[in-house]
């Protein structure tokens, strides 16, 4: 009777937790009367993890959409580098927290082209680590992908923290650095790197439970990592429209 | 001397007949006087040293005379006449009037007729040649109009100097009004330059001249310069430099005006001081596009010479600067960002725009301060600020949540008044986007009745309207633009329509897919609204010819950039896309040359129209119609006009063409015909110019007067030695060698009885 009451009551704080949960996104969701326009695709790699976070991007596009008037695809996709497939998604999430191989001649041209013609390349150092075997990994992948281009510290000046919530924080799920890092071609941020595990910070499980402690900062480090992710999905689809001169009023008095 | 030789001989000279060498001759005086100083410096305190002395030089010259042998020698020569060179000035602007009735030619030419005697006795002495100031010239072409186009005073010189291989020049006589135009129009009043000096002074000749023209007495108020660039930023502030020139007028003040076609546009008074030119700079902002005439005049002033000059006439092409474009998106998307970059990179874009970032039912989760959002100005944008835009695209945008229906009859009425219009379709755009019964209805090449919306792949094919359309010709002639269409990458959304308006045209279609009329879905759709133009893109996913196109080379992306390229230029009635053009030969002709035009027809559909009736309408600015011609189109669409014998004055050629009953529209071009002389609009004398050619080269200055030929100052003439001499030797005589013996032999004497042997 015992071990009968003790499953029921599991059962029904399953079925709490499933229903409290009922508004968390799905996988396959899709906003009624709007079709998705965007879309997060992960970046498929051989060797390493691709995937670390795999709840982490479905719940920010959850947030996006349910932040933003962005038509977003709840679903996150995997591009393969070397396939044609890959300028399907004008934006890109390269996640991963272990060494891996380097890519193939093929998939460093196809991510040159599409970064070079207009593409959004996210870096989510999710073992936190800086220089750590993924962040070590990535950046000598981007070197031969933009050869030319350096990579820098991202001013807090930049339109990217203020492309929709004004924000001066990163948040992540590791406070490794508190600072983005870029690389601008014809002046438009092409490539973002946060070494902070971006999407650890994000993720939830089924059962609507944080999945990765974020330390300290809690719910305030979460809320501004959600702010930044869609600040980055504002940038990617904005660019630097709240630089135009009509915003630098507004935005200037809400800084005061 | 002359008149004590024999009748057959006119000259003598003292020479030497000794066949020593000269050095030798030298050597000889040399010793002989350096003795002789010898001896006379030891006679110094000799009694009698005067006698001694005398008799000793009168010895030594005889000695000198004997060595050197002179000779009287008697010649018959003859003078050689020297070249005068009568530099005649035949440029245009020796026709201009001159102060009593006739041109200056015709002044210098009573002139030199009157002055026939004097001319005559010149000739008795020099040999006279005639020069214009292009070179050799002949009685015959002096006596016709003048007709040279500049004045180069310095290069005429020049030419008559070495003409005739050189041959010596007793002078030059220039007759001119010194209106130099080349290398001595800059010259000081003051004096010459010294490069101008240097080239007068190898002449080695006195240039006389002989001022034609009036002189001081000419009086001229001219437009001597307008600085204006060819082309003109519309709506931007272009400075027009007018400079004024007065001649024998003394201190002025006149009103400057500038016309546009006939129109003033403004008035300026300039203070022209004496004898001097003064600057005035209009500054005008010029609110059509297209090519206008423009002059600038001053009013003829008491005893002006010459009226022609008075009005300086010059075409304008007025163009933007910068395509304004609002640009209004419902929401972020792949499609707004894509055109957004472009319209951002294109520096002839000068772009604003409000993408909704979240409506009323997106929870931020964050108090408004902590957001970058600003309220979307519906009432600025719609109303005041209306105007200030050329092309609106509404992208994917639903108006109703933002109270804007009170706003539409603004746009529609400021399409219909020639603004450009462009609908980009997506979930919230077309009837999905509520406008099927609104204003903005009436400016939509699509029907707005169906909110239906296909997710299907669509592949843009262009029809036959949209072959030579401006906005889908992607190629610009540079291949086949239907081939380019076909191999562009399909798109993936259409928004399905209940059919084209009836003014509308279908440039691309996806056969594949129908619309509510049963027809092929149109993608691509343009239409003329009033002075205006609209633009139906029904799919929100032309960004996959930007982005998607990495395997072709980049074709698909260069032709993204090149539709909107295009799409802006009709948008904005760019003339050049105009479906009437008519396009002059050149802007500017000059008077008597033949005005050649060609006028290009094309048809709505952008196609040239063969055997289109043209009316070409002629008008003289501020004339009215000069002539009125009805031509036909030949099988290219195109004819050509050719007009002869037009006066000067700025002209506009209004074409208007029409095929088989229908309109197709109408242009227009303008061109001027002027005098481009500068010897008719600076064309003052320069009596200042000529006194300093005569005070540089040593000649006289002169007015232009029948004995002005007699005062002119010239070279002697070369005298040549011909057929015959004889020498009568000085020493050879008994008489010099007793003179020499009875000098050396009495000093010798004289010497002894003096104690001095």
């Amino acid at each position: 009777m015992h071990r009968r009451l003790e499953t029921l009551i599991v059962l029904l704080l399953a079925l709490a937790a499933r229903s409290a949960v009922g508004a968390e996104p799905r996988a396959t969701g899709a906003e009624p009367g709007a079709r998705p326009d965007f879309q997060f695709a992960l970046l498929k790699y051989a060797g390493g993890n691709w995937n670390p976070r795999p709840h982490g991007l479905t719940r920010l596009a959850w947030e996006v959409r349910k932040r933003t008037s962005i038509a977003v695809d709840l679903e996150v996709a995997a591009a393969d580098p070397e396939s044609d497939s890959l300028f399907d998604y004008p934006i890109l999430v390269w996640q991963g927290d272990a060494a891996f191989a380097p890519l193939s001649a093929a998939a460093i041209l196809n991510l040159r082209q599409h970064l070079m013609m207009g593409g959004t390349l996210l870096v989510d150092v999710a073992d936190g680590v800086v220089g750590g075997p993924f962040h070590s990994a990535v950046s000598r992948e981007l070197q031969r992908i933009l050869p030319d281009m350096a990579q820098g510290r991202l001013p807090f000046e930049h339109v990217l923290y203020k492309s929709f919530f004004l924000i001066d924080r990163h948040g992540g799920r590791v406070p490794s650095q508190p600072f983005l890092e870029g690389i601008s071609v014809e002046g438009r941020l092409a490539v973002l790197v946060s070494t902070n595990d971006l999407a650890g910070a994000m993720s939830k499980d089924d059962f609507g439970q944080w999945e990765y402690d974020v330390g300290l900062g809690g719910d305030a480090t979460r809320e501004m990592t959600f702010r930044l992710g869609v600040n980055i999905v504002m940038y990617a689809l904005c660019l630097d429209y709240k630089d135009d001169q009509v915003h630098v009023s507004y935005i200037l008095r809400r800084r005061r | 001397m002359s008149r004590f030789l024999p009748s057959t001989y006119n000259d003598w000279a003292l020479v030497s007949l000794s066949p020593f060498p000269l050095a030798v001759k030298l050597g000889v005086v040399v010793l002989v006087v350096v003795t002789v100083g010898l001896v006379l410096w030891s006679y110094v305190h000799a009694r009698r040293r005067i006698l001694l002395g005398v008799m000793r030089v009168a010895a030594a010259a005889l000695v000198i005379a004997f060595v050197l042998e002179p000779a009287l020698q008697l010649r018959a020569v003859r003078r050689v006449r020297n070249r005068l060179a009568l530099v005649v000035d035949r440029s245009l602007s020796m026709s201009l009037p001159d102060k009593d009735g006739g041109s200056r030619y015709d002044h210098v030419l009573a002139t030199l007729k009157a002055a026939e005697q004097s001319l005559t006795k010149l000739a008795e002495e020099h040999v006279v040649e005639w020069f214009d100031l292009d070179g050799p010239s002949s009685a015959a072409t002096l006596e016709s109009a003048p007709q040279g186009t500049r004045t180069d005073l310095l290069t005429a010189l020049e030419r008559a100097r070495t003409a005739q291989a050189g041959r010596p020049l007793a002078a030059i006589v220039l007759i001119s009004d010194g209106a130099d135009n080349v290398d001595l129009q800059a010259s000081d009043r003051q004096g010459l330059a010294k490069e101008g000096l240097e080239r007068l002074g190898r002449l080695e000749v006195p240039v006389n001249t002989v001022m034609a023209g009036g002189g001081r007495s000419f009086k001229d108020l001219a437009v001597a310069e307008v600085l204006a660039d060819e082309f003109a930023f519309v709506h931007n502030t272009l400075e027009i430099s007018v400079r004024l020139e007065s001649v024998g007028l003394g201190a002025l003040s006149v009103p400057v005006t500038l016309r546009r076609e006939g129109q003033v546009i403004s008035t300026l008074t300039a203070a022209v001081p004496e004898g001097g030119g003064a600057e005035v700079v209009f500054a005008t902002k010029p609110d059509q596009i297209g090519e206008f005439v423009y002059s600038v005049d001053v009013p003829q002033v008491a005893g002006d010479a010459v009226l022609a000059n008075n009005r300086r006439t010059f075409v304008l092409r007025v163009i933007r600067d910068k395509v304004r474009v609002l640009q209004v998106a419902g929401r972020p998307s792949w499609d707004e960002r894509f055109l957004r970059q472009h319209l951002k990179e294109n520096p002839n874009v000068d772009l604003v725009s409000f993408f909704i970032l979240r409506t009323q039912a997106d929870t931020p989760g964050a108090p408004d301060e902590e957001l970058s959002l600003i309220p979307f100005p519906v009432d600025k944008l719609f109303t005041t600020e209306l105007k200030s835009f050329d092309v609106i695209i509404f992208q994917n945008f639903d108006y109703r949540p933002y109270q804007m229906s009170q706003y539409l009859p603004n746009i529609r009425d400021a399409v219909k008044g020639g603004l450009g219009f462009v609908m980009i379709g997506g979930d919230q755009s077309f009837g999905a986007g509520g406008y099927g019964t609104t204003p903005i209805a009436e400016i939509v090449p699509l029907n707005l009745d169906s909110a239906d919306v296909s997710w299907q792949h669509a592949v843009p094919e262009i029809t036959p309207a949209g072959r030579g359309h401006p906005v889908t010709d992607l190629t610009r002639g540079n291949g086949s633009n239907e081939r380019l269409w076909k191999a562009l990458p399909a798109w993936r959304s259409i928004n399905i329509s209940s059919g084209l308006r009836p003014e509308a045209s279908a440039l691309v279609v996806d056969t594949a897919v129908r619309d509510l009329t049963g027809n092929p879905a149109p993608l691509v759709a343009a239409m003329d609204v009033g002075q205006g133009r609209s633009l139906a893109i029904a799919s929100d996913s032309m960004w996959r010819w930007r982005f998607a196109s990495h395997r072709d080379g980049g074709s698909a992306e260069r032709a993204y950039h090149r539709f909107w390229s295009n799409a802006l230029h009709w948008l904005v009635r760019d003339p050049e896309h105009s479906r009437i053009r008519v396009l002059p030969d050149k802007r500017r002709f000059d008077i008597e040359e033949p005005v050649d035009l060609t006028v290009t027809v094309k048809g709505r559909d952008y196609q040239t129209v063969a055997q289109a009736n043209v009316r070409l309408q002629l008008e003289l600015a501020e004339k009215g119609v000069n002539r009125d011609d009805t031509l036909t189109t030949g099988e290219a669409g195109s004819l050509r006009q050719r007009y002869l014998d037009l006066a000067p004055g700025a002209y506009r050629v209004r074409a208007s063409a029409t095929a088989g009953g229908e309109d197709l529209g109408h242009g227009s071009g303008v061109f001027v015909i002027e005098s481009r002389q500068p010897e008719l609009v600076r064309g003052a004398p320069r009596p200042d110019l000529l006194e300093a050619i005569a005070d540089a080269t040593h000649g006289n200055a002169l007015e232009l007067t029948p004995d002005a030929f007699a005062k002119i100052r010239v070279i002697d003439p070369e005298v040549v030695e011909v057929d015959r001499r004889r020498n009568i030797e000085l020493w050879d005589t008994t008489a010099a060698l007793v003179l020499a013996t009875l000098l050396l032999a009495s000093e010798w004497a004289l010497r002894r009885n003096n104690g001095y042997l």
